[in-house]
């Protein structure tokens, strides 16, 4: 991969996850810079004009490394944690909330991967029950491993945990880490998909629904425990139909019996970061405008609606709404 | 608008020359020249004056995110006088703190890092060195987006040699061989501000035109410039809907329904 520019912090410009990285891109210009926070942060920065060719920074992250995910978050376990080696995506969603979170589209990696581990094991040591750790909230977990190399790093301490287990979400197809090493129980990686319709108008740059399932099926292959998100649905009622040929193409393709998890979600944004989608992406304006109309009583009813054509494909219990 | 932000009359000679700027009748202390697409002021030397410079420019416009390009002399300490060099990243000598500009394209222009003194400083280093870039930065970033706020340096100063201020003409050739480079560079940065503002401030215009049509609350002018906004990017933006003989009342409700917003 190719950046214009690389920063990095000067305090981790000799870190051996720094220099690993530097080794793995192609870049014209590194710049030092005392925290990432000088460059990310600033407000009157263009996240849209940046997403043309966003350039990295490399940082240490130093405190608030495992946080909570809000208490209905779940996909079973009945303690959920959250967190992200890395801000911001290779790819650009119309919908992604993290152009309303953030004042700049540069990728964002935090190379002091241990550190994440070493919190993980801190709550892991005080809890009796299982506890499940979202990875790819703030970023898509697999899409820059080549680059990061986080999880070859991460999940060779983390099969270690028992009582713990991780979600690694994506939409990326690059799944050759996988197929290298062995599956691992308290591992589950899991796709967000959505319909091909909504992909082409919405999920801009990421892989193509049928790639993603082709993926998904040769994980299942390979023993991999699979999760499917459908998360955020976009404009549901309306586009009943296509959401209900698409659920059952995606069924169709994968053995049920072998899936962890399934969680739907509605398109779900702060009005806050709304807003500023609204300012950065003035031309989808009318879209988000109207994205924004599903109000509690609809979601409930797109949950009957989804109930109903789910569990006629597979164990509803497995079926989380988030 | 493209506004220039230079220190001194010697450093402005040749941009006014060759952006073909007229003189402004002065205003405050600042010297400014303009024509339809291009502004230019002379602010004086040091970082105060860059930044009151830059605000002094945009209140003049009152437009947000126009390009701001600063152009002027640096030393640094081998490098030869009359190089060109774009700046990726302006620290303040007194306060320590650093700027980042950010680049979209490559310029096919060597970058070099500026630190910025209160006071002259003829202590060369690696870094070019002058008296501006962090005043106008900051202040420049308070009117635009960081991506389009540029600073470039020219090279009057080195270690064993210098410009003498006195030589118009030596002055006048540096330049000169730099405004093919300044020109291409400020034509990319247009390219940027076309994609993602041109259409933007149109709309601005339109709505600002639109809403001096009403008397209004505040709370009513927020939500009229929201639809507004909406109204000019949606496919119905040729629709005739607004009519000023109607309260911004019911031309809100007009568009609630028209764009299916609650």
């Amino acid at each position: 991969m190719r950046f214009d520019t690389v920063f990095i912090e000067k305090n981790i410009k000799n870190n051996k996850n720094t220099l690993n990285i530097l080794d793995k891109i192609k870049f014209k210009e590194l710049i030092y810079c005392e925290k990432y926070s000088e460059i990310f942060n600033p407000k009157n920065q263009n996240f849209r004009i940046q997403k043309i060719n966003p350039n990295i920074i490399l940082a240490e992250k130093k405190k608030n490394f495992i946080l909570k995910t809000p208490k209905n978050f779940s996909i079973g376990f009945s303690e959920n944690y959250y967190f992200s080696h890395m801000l911001n995506c290779l790819y650009d969603c119309k919908y992604c909330f993290l152009q309303g979170m953030f004042n700049s589209a540069n990728y964002l990696i935090f190379v002091n991967y241990e550190d994440f581990l070493v919190e993980i094991k801190k709550i892991l040591s005080t809890k009796k029950k299982r506890v499940c750790f979202f990875s790819g909230y703030d970023c898509d977990s697999l899409a820059l491993e080549k680059i990061t190399s986080f999880l070859k790093n991460f999940l060779k301490n983390f099969k270690n945990f028992h009582n713990g287990f991780i979600e690694i979400r994506t939409k990326s197809t690059k799944i050759d880490f996988f197929k290298n090493i062995k599956p691992m129980d308290n591992v589950i990686i899991a796709y967000s998909l959505n319909p091909e319709e909504i992909i082409n108008k919405f999920e801009q740059k990421t892989p193509s629904l049928s790639k993603r399932l082709e993926s998904l099926k040769m994980l299942q292959k390979l023993g991999w425990n699979i999760g499917l998100r459908f998360d955020p649905l976009i404009n549901f009622i309306k586009n009943r139909e296509i959401y209900n040929t698409f659920f059952r193409q995606v069924f169709s393709k994968l053995d049920t019996s072998q899936i962890h998890s399934v969680t739907v979600g509605c398109f779900r944004m702060p009005n806050k970061f709304l807003q500023r989608l609204i300012n950065i992406r003035p031309h989808d304006s009318l879209i988000f405008s109207q994205l924004d109309k599903e109000n509690t009583s609809e979601k409930e009813k797109i949950k009957k609606i989804c109930k109903e054509e789910l569990e006629r494909l597979i164990d509803y219990k497995k079926v989380f709404f988030n | 608008m493209i506004h220039l932000i230079v220190a001194t009359q010697l450093e402005a000679n040749p941009l006014i020359k060759s952006f073909n700027l007229k003189k402004n009748i002065s205003e405050g202390d600042f010297d400014f020249f303009s024509n339809d697409k291009y502004s230019l002021t002379i602010t004086g030397i040091g970082k105060i004056n860059s930044a009151i410079g830059v605000t002094h420019t945009f209140f003049k416009f009152k437009k947000k995110n126009n390009i701001w390009i600063n152009i002027g002399f640096a030393g640094i300490d081998k490098y030869k006088i009359g190089n060109l060099y774009l700046v990726n990243k302006v620290t303040d000598n007194d306060t320590k703190k650093s700027l980042y500009p950010i680049f979209i394209t490559d310029h096919k222009i060597e970058k070099k890092n500026c630190i910025t003194y209160g006071l002259v400083n003829k202590k060369y280093n690696d870094s070019l060195s002058d008296m501006e870039c962090s005043g106008f930065f900051s202040s420049a970033n308070r009117y635009s987006t960081k991506e389009i706020i540029h600073s470039l340096k020219i090279v009057s100063d080195n270690k064993k040699e210098e410009i003498k201020l006195s030589d118009k003409e030596l002055i006048n050739c540096i330049f000169q061989k730099n405004i093919p480079k300044i020109k291409k560079f400020i034509l990319d940065i247009e390219k940027v501000w076309e994609l993602f503002f041109k259409k933007e401030t149109h709309i601005n215009n339109k709505i600002d035109n639109e809403l001096q049509k009403f008397k209004y609350t505040f709370s009513e002018g927020i939500q009229m410039k929201r639809l507004l906004k909406i109204f000019y990017y949606s496919p119905y933006c040729k629709k005739k809907i607004i009519n000023p003989k109607k309260s911004i009342k019911v031309n809100i409700k007009l568009l609630r329904e028209l764009l299916n917003i609650t």
